[in-house]
Parts: structure tokens; C-alpha cells; sequence
């Protein structure tokens, strides 16, 4: 019994928590092994699963916690590598190619440069489309704070958008 | 969609007053090939989210979690006892049974009367009959025996299985 919820509500989170994982460790085996000790803990706690308010938090959470505990671990810190290439469309012409390359490239340091818990509304909003109510558990926030905090740090981007474009309409 | 109701989408987006349902509006406009131009910059932190998103663990990831969750413990402990202890029994059974007189009156008789006489070789031979009446068969049939072994045997195998099924479903 306890497998089977194991294996139709638990495990399928295993791709959310492996990404928030990575975003913060930046290093693939230890973002698995992570994940997969947040999974042993919280199959080990099979008997409170009844209690808990929202499983995805928990899940979360814990996650969020064993990560900075490997980091606060680090001897040394993880160079940061850079998954994916940017997403560039076929039809596009080599220009237009070349500067989503650069805009995106753009986006990801700014992203990096925001304070954390910006990154982190934004990247649960964006990339894991969770809900205002999902993110306020998950970072421990008020719904205010969650809002104030995505507004922030949208702002913060599209400045640098903005700033980026006109930056190249000068250089033509 | 029109350019002119993703642009007020677009604003509504920048203020973080939009749901998570218009946001996958916008997602898949970015996504589609006809981006209005002054909006195509905004295009690329889109594609850079979905990028982002697609960032997933390797393939045997779900096997080594359920692994890990679940291991098969082919040598339990409490299994491997229960077992022994059922198999040893079952041995007992077969192999230190008393004699059942009926089956063979004449032979514990016939032991305590040659003892009796002193003569060594004929003494011998009764010490033998009497281990022989002792350890009488059960069973006269050979074919029989066996089937009953089998039989044993099975329900042993059966209790195990269940035993190492709770075990895997815990």
C-alpha cells in the first residue's frame, strides 16, 4: 500500500526535486544522490505521509535543506557548468541566432546576480509552475513576500532586456 | 492570440499580477514561430525558462531510487531462522519417530529373548533389529515416502514465500 503511494505521488516529483537540486548544488551526481537520500528519509517516515499538509513542500524542503547542508560540506566549491545550450530556432537567421545566444547568456548571469530568495520564487514559478501558496511553503514565506519577491525580480530582468537592446539598436 | 492582448498579458506579467494558466499563454506564443518583432526579445527569457525546466536526472534515476527505497533482502535474518527452524522440524519428524508396536510386535520380543541366551553373534543381530524396530519407516511404500517429503517440503517453500513477500511489500 505504502508502495504504491510511494510510487504514484512521491516519485514523480523526482524530476522537480533533481532540478532544484542542481540549480543549487551545480553538480548532476550530487544533485541525484540527494534527491535519492530525500526520498530514503521520506519513505522512512511512511507512518506520518497521512499527516503531512502538502507532500510537495515536504519534499521540497527537504531537498532545499540537505542541499545547503552538502554545501555548507564543500571544501572546495563546484565550477558551475551549464546544462543546456540556448534555444535557438532553425529558421533563425545566424544573427538572430547569435544574439538569443547572447541575450540568453545575459538572462542567465542575471538571474544569478539577483538576491536568492528572488531566484528561487522565480525559478519555482517559472520552471516548475508552482502556485503563489506552493512557493510561500516550500521557502517558508508569506504570500506577500512571495509576490513582492517574483515582481522584483521579473523587474530586474526585463531592465536588463530593455538595457540589452537598446545597447545593440546603438550598435547598428 | 493577437499582439495587442499578449502585449497587455506581457504587462500584467511584469507586475506578477498574472495565474500560472496565462503564463503558459505567453509560453507558448514566445514558443511559436510568429513572434511579433518588438516582442522578440522577450522570446529568449521564455525559451530560456523551458531550457531550464527540461534539466531532468539520468535514465536509471527511478530504478536506483526504488532501489534504495525498497531493497530486496534476499537474506533476511528472521526469514533464513524461520526457515531452519521449519525444516528441522519437518526432519524430526521423519527421522526420529518412536516405533509403533503394532506394526512390529515380534521384534522387540524376539531382542530380549536372544539377549537373554548370551550368545554374542545372535545378540548382535537382535541390537540391530531392535535399532531397525526403533527406527521403523512409516511409510512400507518407497513412493509414498517420497510423496509426503514433497508434500512437506512444499508447504515449507509456501510459508517462505509469504514470509519474503510481506517483507517486499513493507
Amino acid at each position: 500500500m505504502s508502495l504504491e503511494v510511494f510510487k504514484g505521488r512521491i516519485l514523480p516529483m523526482k524530476d522537480k526535486l533533481f532540478r532544484f537540486a542542481f540549480r543549487l548544488l551545480r553538480d548532476i551526481q550530487e544533485a541525484e544522490d540527494t534527491v535519492q537520500d530525500v526520498f530514503v528519509g521520506v519513505w522512512a517516515k511512511r507512518a506520518e505521509w497521512a499527516q503531512w499538509k502538502n507532500m510537495e513542500a515536504y519534499c521540497m524542503t527537504a531537498t532545499r535543506n540537505s542541499c545547503l547542508d552538502r554545501i555548507r560540506r564543500r571544501r572546495a566549491p563546484t565550477i558551475q557548468v551549464s546544462l543546456v545550450d540556448p534555444l535557438t530556432s532553425p529558421d533563425k537567421d545566424p544573427h538572430e541566432k547569435m544574439t538569443s545566444k547572447e541575450m540568453i547568456q545575459q538572462i542567465r548571469q542575471c538571474m544569478d546576480a539577483l538576491p536568492e530568495q528572488q531566484q528561487w520564487v522565480i525559478r519555482l514559478r517559472e520552471m516548475e509552475g508552482f502556485s503563489y501558496n506552493e512557493i510561500a511553503d516550500v521557502l517558508d514565506i508569506t504570500l506577500d513576500q512571495v509576490k513582492i519577491n517574483l515582481f522584483r525580480g521579473r523587474s530586474a530582468i526585463r531592465r536588463m532586456i530593455l538595457k540589452q537592446e537598446e545597447k545593440w539598436k546603438q550598435q547598428l | 492570440m493577437e499582439t495587442a492582448a499578449i502585449k497587455a498579458l506581457l504587462e500584467k506579467y511584469w507586475q506578477a499580477e498574472t495565474t500560472v494558466e496565462e503564463e503558459q499563454i505567453l509560453a507558448a506564443y514566445f514558443k511559436s514561430p510568429e513572434v511579433d518583432a518588438g516582442l522578440r526579445p522577450y522570446a529568449d527569457l521564455f525559451a530560456y525558462f523551458e531550457e531550464e525546466s527540461r534539466i531532468s536526472p539520468g535514465p536509471d534515476f527511478e530504478s536506483r531510487i526504488l532501489q534504495a527505497v525498497t531493497p530486496v533482502r534476499y537474506f533476511h535474518s528472521g526469514i533464513i531462522a524461520a526457515a531452519a527452524t521449519v525444516l528441522i522440524a519437518i526432519a524430526g519428524l521423519f527421522l526420529f519417530q518412536p516405533a509403533k508396536p503394532t506394526r512390529n510386535p515380534g521384534a522387540v520380543a524376539k531382542t530380549t529373548g536372544s539377549q537373554a541366551t548370551g550368545n554374542s553373534a545372535t545378540g548382535s543381530q537382535a541390537t540391530t533389529n531392535a535399532a531397525a524396530a526403533l527406527i521403523s519407516d512409516t511409510y512400507d511404500d518407497p513412493e509414498q515416502a517420497l510423496a509426503a517429503v514433497r508434500h512437506a517440503l512444499l508447504i515449507a517453500s509456501v510459508h517462505l514465500n509469504e514470509g519474503r513477500k510481506q517483507i517486499s511489500n513493507k
